[in-house]
């Protein structure tokens, strides 16, 4: 067997017990993303590889040597029989939002294209303490922004593994191709309205959201800093669980982190769920999109087999002896998109005031004054996407005075954490451990086919961005595929800081249907390698 | 309350601000994003609020509850920072004149 088929648990144990070593697995590692990957992300990007369309694209840079030098410190430590870390070994992808020490963070934007960090994410160190092997930077949408991948200035832009002709999703769909093509069995990636789950779901591979506050946002390029939660991607639930137990944890440098203790999460997700109260909730059987026309919301269905998956789901935890409990009422469910888009454009349009050409990055050659630059220099650095984001944001933040649409939304942002309240409270009604929904509406879309509709590609997003408003942890967990053969995720989201419990109906279910036909199917870009 | 379409007076207002120059097809398609999106918002105008809203944030003990001691560190690399800048001389950025006369907002 390829050494990139096996769990990033398999590769720590045998990296340690010195059955495996570190710079094999790396030169497996790369040379798998040699034989999947193509070209990479590149500014202004020219296709040279004629087979394009059915590569996988996630990278959009290699940090070779960085990993040489860590494989070579992992194999080291176990030569001399010191602990060599929970990760000894392990090829990791870092989505190219986080800052590493010496290497270019792009945000994959013209405007961050020669932007050199000079030092390196709290989740990353954590990362490269516990041994892992950092192979490159993996493709997203430009500053996070889109939900498909296809907003990046770094083109080609990654495809969705399973079908080529598909997004893998976003914003963090280079890290859920990179793993789905088992280039890495992890990968670094964040979520701040879905961002981690939808790719993970269309890409058929695990992708776990953390309550906000549980991993250091220090050295992300924020985003919306109410809503970013850095997470991982990885192909079974305790590979989740492992990459989780190292990068979670209170962090000096972002404030906002938790102080509460951090569980063993890999003993934690080999209990079984007898007993466990699991809730399904009606209002995410659809989503409620307004007319472009009419300004009509039309409540559009989930796809028909994504909603089978999730009562199938159901069905295999309640014989586990979980009970389901139905009915569970999310009525704030449908305002998640409206107030994403009013808290996340105001929060990204105030983040990006930073971007003006002086500091660092994308800057014009010869401005008149400095009104000139800062002009041009946006609006040459800048994407579209960004640019439509920034300007909502200025738009509502400069609302009139008998309006303030931030208050208002973040009045509705409570309301949407309440419904949770209430179906968590262990005194109420639900008394639920877990909700139990579909992570995307349907199965990943074609290429160009949302493209340039901001309103719909952002509503693709509304059985994940509630999770965003409250702070909760969520996980994505494959769950069959659709007709066109195309993955299909169930999501689970779970209490305050509850990753354990989430995770532990995750596992569960993966082991439950680990003999699953679907299990054993591949993904198109790997099925001519061997 | 219904909220009104952005109009062109106030879109070109919010370029300003936002310090961009954008050509016509640019503005054509952003402003008819910008209008589709707040259709979408349109729907928290219509939600009875409730009078007590807590943040869902504010219930997590965090590091940030107790003040950190003010003490001053200096970065390690301080010249990498300033070597990213476009222009610098003597470890100072420099940046170019502001119109004269004009609003830097």
């Amino acid at each position: 067997m390829s050494y990139t088929k096996l769990s990033a648990l398999d590769i720590a144990q045998k990296v340690q017990a010195g059955e495996l070593k570190a710079l094999d697995m790396l030169e497996a590692s790369l040379a798998q993303i040699q034989a999947v990957d193509g070209d990479f992300g590149q500014l202004d990007g020219q296709v040279t590889d004629p087979n394009t369309d059915k590569k996988v694209h996630a990278f959009i840079s290699l940090t070779k040597d960085l990993a040489l030098a860590q494989a070579e410190a992992v194999d080291a430590k176990v030569q001399k029989g010191e602990d060599a870390g929970l990760l000894a070994g392990v090829p990791v992808s870092i989505k190219d939002i986080f800052a590493l020490d010496g290497t270019v963070t792009t945000a994959a934007s013209r405007m961050l294209h020669n932007y050199r960090a000079p030092y390196t994410a709290t989740a990353v160190q954590k990362l490269i303490d516990a041994g892992a092997l950092i192979v490159g930077k993996v493709n997203l949408d430009e500053f996070t922004f889109g939900s498909s991948n296809e907003s990046s200035a770094y083109q080609p832009a990654s495809n969705n593994p399973w079908n080529t002709a598909h997004v893998p999703g976003g914003s963090s769909g280079g890290s859920a191709a990179a793993v789905a093509a088992e280039e890495t069995p992890l990968s670094l990636g964040t979520d701040t309205g879905g961002s981690i789950r939808q790719p993970a779901a269309f890409c058929g591979v695990v992708g776990l959201k953390p309550s906000y506050g549980r991993i250091s946002r220090y050295g992300l390029i924020a985003f919306a800093s109410s809503l970013d939660c850095p997470g991982p991607l990885a192909r079974n639930v305790p590979d989740a669980a492992l990459m989780l137990q190292v990068m979670a944890g209170s962090d000096q440098r972002d404030e906002n982190t938790s102080i509460l203790p951090v569980p063993n999460y890999l003993e934690a997700i080999q209990q079984d769920v007898k007993g466990l109260r699991i809730g399904l909730s009606p209002d995410y059987a659809g989503i409620a999109y307004p007319n472009p026309e009419t300004g009509a919301f039309e409540v559009i269905p989930v796809q028909r087999e994504v909603n089978q998956a999730v009562l199938d789901a159901a069905e295999c935890l309640a014989k586990l002896g979980a009970e389901i409990v139905e009915d569970v009422p999310m009525p704030h469910t449908r305002y998640g998109i409206p107030v994403y888009f009013v808290v996340s454009r105001i929060e990204a349009a105030s983040n990006l005031n930073r971007m003006d050409g002086v500091k660092y990055g994308f800057s014009v050659v010869d401005p008149k004054d400095l009104q000139d630059l800062y002009r041009r220099t946006r609006s040459e650095g800048f994407g579209m996407q960004p640019k439509l984001r920034i300007l909502m944001g200025a738009y509502l933040s400069a609302s009139s005075k008998n309006l303030n649409y931030y208050q208002l939304a973040s009045q509705v942002r409570a309301m949407v954490r309440k419904d949770f309240d209430l179906a968590f409270d262990a005194t109420a009604a639900h008394r639920l451990d877990a909700l139990l929904t579909p992570t995307t509406p349907t199965s990943a879309f074609k290429r160009a086919e949302l493209f340039g509709d901001s309103v719909l590609m952002q509503y693709a997003d509304q059985m994940t961005v509630s999770v965003n408003h409250a702070g909760l942890p969520a996980v994505t967990v494959p769950a069959g595929l659709d007709d066109a053969g195309l993955p299909i995720g169930i999501q689970l989201i779970g209490n305050d800081f509850r990753e354990d419990t989430i995770l532990r109906v995750a596992n569960a279910y993966e082991q439950v249907t680990s003999d699953a036909a679907w299990r054993k199917v591949r993904p198109m870009a790997l099925q001519e390698v061997k | 309350m219904q909220l009104d379409k952005i109009s062109p007076e106030a879109f070109e207002k919010i370029i300003e601000m936002a310090a961009f120059s954008l050509d016509g097809e640019e503005k054509a398609y952003l402003l008819e994003q910008l209008n589709h999106q707040l259709q979408s918002v349109q729907e928290l105008l219509n939600i009875p609020l409730e009078d007590e809203t807590e943040s869902p944030l504010a219930r997590i003990p965090r590091v940030g509850d107790q003040p950190r001691s003010d003490d001053w560190q200096a970065f390690e690399k301080p010249r990498e920072i300033i070597a990213m800048a476009t222009q610098n001389e003597d470890g100072m950025i420099l940046v170019p004149e502001p119109a004269s006369g004009k609003d830097l907002a």
